[in-house]
């Protein structure tokens, strides 16, 4: 077979413009499509040095009239043997050192050529951005530029036969030094490559002996730095980068993974229904079990073993392959986390595991043998207790992103101060610890830090990664602080100027206008006149105590003919927040505010957020409102929606407004309405919990500051008043309302929120310990029922029984989550926890992104003005609601991780003894819930008896039994079983963090 | 071509006599001029364009695309197009036909992949004017066109029968085809002459017109005789017919070897 490319064919169009053709092969679903590009050559494309006084001559303005900038400095640094210089980096140092790049001590004017710039977006989409917001941004300071080698008559390249579309681009990037060398020769300035790639380098040396530039390995560059040792410590872990005397053949170990699937196999299989593809859920007990929910099958299929997981991290989107018969399992029933195992690992070496060493025998299996067998294990998993299990072949998608973990201390070499090889335990106990190598070991013990993962080959048992940065001592508020929100991926930084551009002029002093037909305010604001004044309504608020940002505001008045008008006013975030403008862009990305104990990330700025959005008392404010005629019974008679302008009368608290309305002296207006609106909120959830809407629980508790020295002080379970649920029934009827509204209006786009009901499987395990143990059941046909049941659900010994089964029970149910109505049929909007056909999330613009596309869906919708593209867009909408859904499961997840950490910091002064339930039993320990503290916790077998070996499972029971410290008598644990445990927070030495250690008394 | 009845006994008498003589002067096995140009549509995986000296013109592309042969087994399809002619006139027809029956001599092992997946190979042929039979050129067409066809390179197994692999391929290799495309010639019968690539004044003349097949050095089917015009035809001696097939068989490795260089 002879290889044969075609020649590519060059035209000459005009005086600088050349036409080329790009011809490549696209293989796609097996097919192969030849694909020709035309592609144009220009002779005016400068390099951008402000040195170069021939550029300058040569540039044409651009699209919007304008020249290019050039931005490198004509007095670059100084290296000892190489002088002035620029710097051209590769791909792979893009993408391995991105970090770097961004580093303000190092890497001045730079070049990225185009390809690389090119190939960097292929392979990962962040880091593309970060390299686009660094040339885009960067100043006197760090001088970036992009060099459009590709487009350049003179550095263009064609592919050769034979070579790699890599091995081309590389040229190119040889071909962009020596350009730059050669045109920048006369003022002195070197170039110098800096990459990785050995075979590179050597290309270089070999391609001509007068090539005029330098090439560098990173850890070389670094090297010549002034600040050298400062910069080496942060270049990434990979397994080739530096031919560094460090790297020791013994760095390899004899742990090898399984290959991963070449694509092709990997397709094939995917289309013919061997392999199956899902994401990688990893057991949060077990850090060597996972699962992949995938379609076909009606419970997500079991991984069982590091072996098997074959290096995937929770998250990754996998392509998985079912193993034999002989090898499905049941649910391990054992608790593992990568903190405790294996803790004496040593990151320079790899000690010999027996998982590895049985080896799979390597009978091929055919296709069909496999489609049965997936047949079979669908069978078994409707059935049988044991479930198929399956190995992960492919990875399709990684999850890696900057992960805050802490070193091991065991993993540190106190003796020596150089480079060693040190374990970091990540905070998320699904992930395997990574191997990072480091200088400053010994000074980052006891610290968070932030490290990102580079690679994980095949012959390494854990992931590489590399330091990028301390985030302080382990415990201090701000290090705590500051790495859950890394971890729960929450934008905290500050906003941006473009961002805080996009606020009123006016700032603080920004006023309502006193009139509404004003001529001149009219001019500012041509839809003024649409507004309604309903100033003169006596409306109030009502909030949690210290609540700023009031985002809501409530009124109800009896109407001559005996009906109520009962109006809810929303803040007029849409009014500030206009589509298309940065600050809305920036609240998109956000999605939502964030909840810390001492701590409130906005999605909006402060200004709007707790001033003019804010519907403070006794001001004018604009406001968004939903205006209801409610009968007695509550029946809505009719509705209306109006932007409008409001003066609140009064901001409550929830304990105060209950104080006004129990106190029978207050007779006036404003409490009259409260009283209204009170009884009506009273009818309504009657009238929801009539028709289903379910009464679930959470463990939630509120932690006390103390005022001054901000130290958490107590832990309290949240108390409900009636006033609570006042606000709450009128903003469910809002939402209510406004999602009918806008989906009448948009019927493709609208915003909605839709719960699903729980598949009944996820109830299984919970229906059977009642079953065996209360012999209770919940029931699944609708949501009416399941609200029944689990009133049914009561142990006349045991208050709290109830209480627990319903935090139990939503643990089961699925996610709430936001939508727009083309994704989904209509039957398929119920939320079913709150049992209405259809929802939306309208009443909190300051703190959801959602609630914003609803107003302005509203505002479309009453034709207050029209409704932009990008909410009229179904592919738009979807990207917005995928963000958002993400960003608010990560606002929660952080909000709880804040309170377990203050949780543990109020425990640390008081150890005490407390009622606790046991909610899961395993092999190896068992899970005890404390309502108090609303903490969980594995008390692990160790802790509970001598005789570890000696401790009988009962799976069947859902009992543990064994022999107590210092005592003969055998004692058994069952599941739901109230037990008195000892609280106390310890720190973990391995993983230094601190949590809740149970132990049975 | 209207020719008048003197100019038409003239050339007959000229081309019966023996030895014949043709019109422009050419030798019996001789061609008319014709320029080709091979692979000049980029997105095809071969083409070629062919002019003969008459202005007849022939343009033909090879695509490609990946088919599971245990499913389609019909691995070369082509169709004719010629400008002026209705699809289901009887010379498109029977041009497409004939060619499609004449590939079946080519060796699709050749255009196998894999176990389970081979290239399916689709030439279309455009016939932009004709003057004379298109028959021969648009052979000439194909057959250039399929030598300077390049396929994509795969770059993942050839065992997929059991475990099913989706083919994949180089992002940018190619790999040339070889196979033996099958040439076409049409004869021309005067009296008791035979010669090859009648042009259209002789056609207006010929008793009859053969068209013989040939491969890799040896004459093949489909072999038929055809009317080149609607007032002359006639009967002929098999013996015509012999010394065509001997005609064509001395000098058409001729002819494909010149194809092949271009």
């Amino acid at each position: 077979m002879s290889t044969k490319v075609v020649a590519p064919r060059k035209k000459r169009l005009s005086e600088g413009l050349t036409v080329t053709q790009k011809v490549f092969i696209r293989s796609r679903n097996g097919g192969a499509t030849k694909i020709i590009r035309e592609h144009y050559l220009r002779n005016d494309i400068p390099c951008l040095s402000k040195s170069c006084t021939k550029c300058q001559s040569i540039v044409v303005p651009d699209a919007k009239n304008e020249l290019p900038k050039f931005i490198l400095s004509e007095e670059p640094p100084k290296l000892s043997k190489i002088g002035k210089h620029y710097v051209v980096v590769d791909t792979n140092i893009v993408l391995l050192a991105i970090d770097l790049l961004e580093n303000v001590s190092c890497f001045f004017d730079v070049i990225v050529p185009q390809i690389v710039l090119d190939e960097v977006r292929n392979r990962s989409y962040p880091v593309y951005t970060r390299l686009r917001t660094l040339c885009r941004d960067s100043d006197d300071t760090k001088r970036f530029i992009v060099f459009h080698n590709e487009f350049n008559e003179k550095t263009f390249i064609d592919r050769l036969p034979n070579e790699t579309i890599n091995d081309r681009n590389d040229r190119a990037i040889r071909k962009t030094c020596e350009w730059y060398a050669e045109h920048l020769k006369a003022y002195g300035i070197n170039i110098i490559l800096v990459t990785n790639d050995r075979l590179n380098r050597e290309a270089v040396k070999k391609e001509s002996e007068s090539h005029g530039y330098f090439t560098k390995s990173l850890y070389e560059y670094a090297d010549l730095l002034s600040n050298a040792d400062e910069i080496k410590e942060l270049i990434p872990n990979v397994d080739n980068y530096a031919e560094s005397k460090e790297l020791l053949p013994e760095d390899m170990s004899e742990i090898v993974f399984p290959e991963y699937y070449q694509t092709s196999r990997v397709m094939g299989g995917l289309r013919s229904g061997s392999l199956f593809q899902g994401n990688v859920q990893i057991s949060e007990y077990n850090f060597l079990e996972g699962s992949v929910s995938l379609p076909r099958f009606s419970k997500p299929v079991l991984i069982v073993g590091q072996k098997n997981l074959n290096r995937a991290f929770n998250g990754d989107q996998v392509v998985v392959e079912l193993l034999p018969e002989t090898e499905w399992k049941a649910p391990s029933t054992l608790t593992l986390d990568s903190e405790h195992f294996d803790v004496n690992d040593n990151p320079d070496g790899q000690g010999e595991d027996d998982q590895f060493t049985n080896e799979n025998s390597t009978t091929v299996i055919s296709d069909k043998q496999r489609r049965l067998l997936a047949k079979e294990a669908i069978n078994a998993q409707k059935s049988k207790k044991v479930q198929p299990t399956a190995k992960v072949v492919s990875i399709t998608r990684r999850s890696w992103r900057q992960y805050v973990g802490q070193i091991a201390p065991s993993s540190v070499d106190g003796k020596t101060n150089g480079i060693q090889n040190v374990f970091v335990i990540l905070m998320d106990k699904c992930l395997p610890k990574i191997r990072i190598r480091t200088r400053r070991a010994q000074e980052l013990l006891g610290k968070r830090i932030v490290i990102s993962v580079d690679s994980w080959p095949e012959t390494y048992k854990y992931p590489l990664g590399h330091f990028v940065r301390d985030l302080g001592d382990v415990e201090s508020t701000e290090a705590e602080t500051e790495a859950l929100l890394l971890e729960h991926d929450v934008e905290y930084r500050p906003f941006s100027k473009k961002v805080l551009e996009c606020l009123p002029a006016e700032g603080h002093d920004w006023k309502a206008p006193a009139k509404l037909d004003d001529p001149e305010e009219i001019s500012k604001d041509p839809l003024l006149p649409k507004r309604q004044d309903l100033r003169d309504k006596l409306i109030c608020s009502i909030d949690p105590p210290g609540c700023v940002d009031i985002d809501d505001a409530l009124h109800a008045k009896k109407l001559p003919n005996g009906n109520w008008e009962v109006g809810v006013h929303i803040a007029d975030v849409t009014h500030f927040v206009k589509t298309g403008t940065a600050l809305d862009g920036e609240g998109a990305s956000r999605g939502t505010s964030v909840y810390l104990v001492d701590k409130r990330i906005d999605m909006l700025p402060m200004l709007l957020g707790t001033d003019l959005c804010s519907l403070k008392p006794y001001v004018d404010r604009f406001a968004f409102s939903v205006l209801w005629e409610l009968n007695d019974n509550a029946d809505i008679v009719n509705v209306n929606f109006t932007k409008s302008v409001i003066k609140s009368r009064e901001a409550f608290s929830y304990e105060q407004a209950q104080l006004r309305i129990d106190d029978p002296n207050q007779k006036d207006e404003l409490t009259l309405g409260m009283r209204a609106l009170l009884a009506l909120s009273i009818k309504l959830k009657q009238k929801r919990l009539d028709a289903g809407a379910l009464n679930l629980a959470s463990p939630e508790v509120k932690v006390h500051m103390d005022s001054e020295t901000a130290d958490p002080g107590e832990v309290e379970i949240k108390k409900l008043l009636a006033t609570n649920s006042l606000v709450e029934e009128f903003m469910l009827l809002a939402n209510i309302s406004v999602a009918r509204k806008i989906y009448d209006a948009f019927p493709q786009t609208a915003m909605l929120r839709r719960h699903a009901a729980p598949p009944s499987t996820n109830f299984e395990m919970l229906n059977e310990m009642l079953q065996k143990r209360k012999n209770m059941h919940i029931s699944l046909e609708s949501s009416k029922a399941l609200a029944d049941s689990l009133d049914r659900c009561v142990d006349p010994q045991d208050n709290y029984f109830n209480t627990l089964v319903r935090i139990m029970s939503t643990r089961c149910m699925m996610a709430a989550q936001y939508f727009y109505s083309g994704a989904y049929s209509y039957p398929d909007f119920k939320h079913y926890g709150l049992a209405v056909d259809i929802y939306t999330h309208f009443t909190s613009p300051i703190r959801r992104y959602c609630d914003v596309v609803a107003h302005r869906q509203l505002a479309g919708a009453i034709g207050y003005e029209p409704l932009s593209l990008e909410h009229r867009d179904k592919h738009k909408m979807d990207m917005i609601c995928r963000n958002i859904n993400r960003k608010h499961r990560n606002a929660q997840f952080a909000g709880r991780a804040s309170i377990e950490y203050y949780v543990g910091q109020v425990m640390r002064n008081n150890e005490s003894i407390e009622t606790g339930y046991v909610i899961k039993v395993f092999n190896n320990g068992i899970v005890v819930l404390v309502p108090k503290f609303g903490v969980e916790g594995l008390i692990r077998i160790e802790n509970l008896t001598d005789a570890a070996e000696d401790a009988v499972y009962d799976e069947l029971e859902f009992k543990l039994s064994f022999k107590p410290k210092n005592s003969d008598k055998i004692r058994e644990v069952h599941v739901f079983e109230k037990v008195d445990v000892q609280v106390r927070s310890v720190l973990d030495p391995v993983s230094s963090k601190r949590k809740a250690e149970l132990l049975l008394v | 071509m209207t020719l008048s009845v003197a100019e038409k006994s003239y050339l007959y008498d000229s081309l019966a006599s023996s030895p014949s003589i043709r019109p422009d002067g050419r030798q019996q096995h001789q061609f008319r001029p014709i320029e080709i140009y091979t692979d000049f549509l980029p997105s095809s995986n071969g083409s070629s364009r062919i002019i003969a000296s008459d202005g007849s013109e022939c343009i033909v592309s090879v695509k490609a695309k990946v088919v599971d042969h245990t499913i389609d087994d019909d691995l070369l399809q082509i169709e004719v197009e010629i400008a002026g002619e209705r699809d289901d006139s009887l010379i498109t027809e029977s041009c497409t036909s004939l060619f499609n029956k004449l590939l079946r001599n080519i060796d699709i092992k050749k255009l196998q992949l894999t176990k389970k997946y081979s290239f399916k190979l689709f030439i279309d042929v455009l016939v932009i004017s004709s003057n004379s039979n298109p028959v021969s050129l648009i052979s000439f067409g194909i057959y250039s066109s399929l030598n300077c066809t390049s396929l994509p390179k795969l770059v993942s197994n050839f065992d997929d029968l059991e475990v099913e692999e989706l083919p994949m391929f180089h992002d940018y290799d190619l790999v040339k085809l070889e196979v033996d495309p099958p040439l076409v010639f049409v004869l021309g019968i005067v009296k008791n002459n035979i010669f090859i690539d009648p042009a259209a004044n002789e056609s207006e003349v010929a008793n009859n017109g053969l068209m013989i097949s040939w491969i890799n050095g040896r004459t093949i089917a489909p072999m038929r005789t055809f009317a080149l015009n609607d007032t002359n035809t006639k009967g002929f001696s098999p013996k015509l017919m012999q010394e065509g097939i001997k005609l064509v068989e001395r000098y058409a490795p001729d002819i494909a070897n010149a194809l092949q260089n271009i």
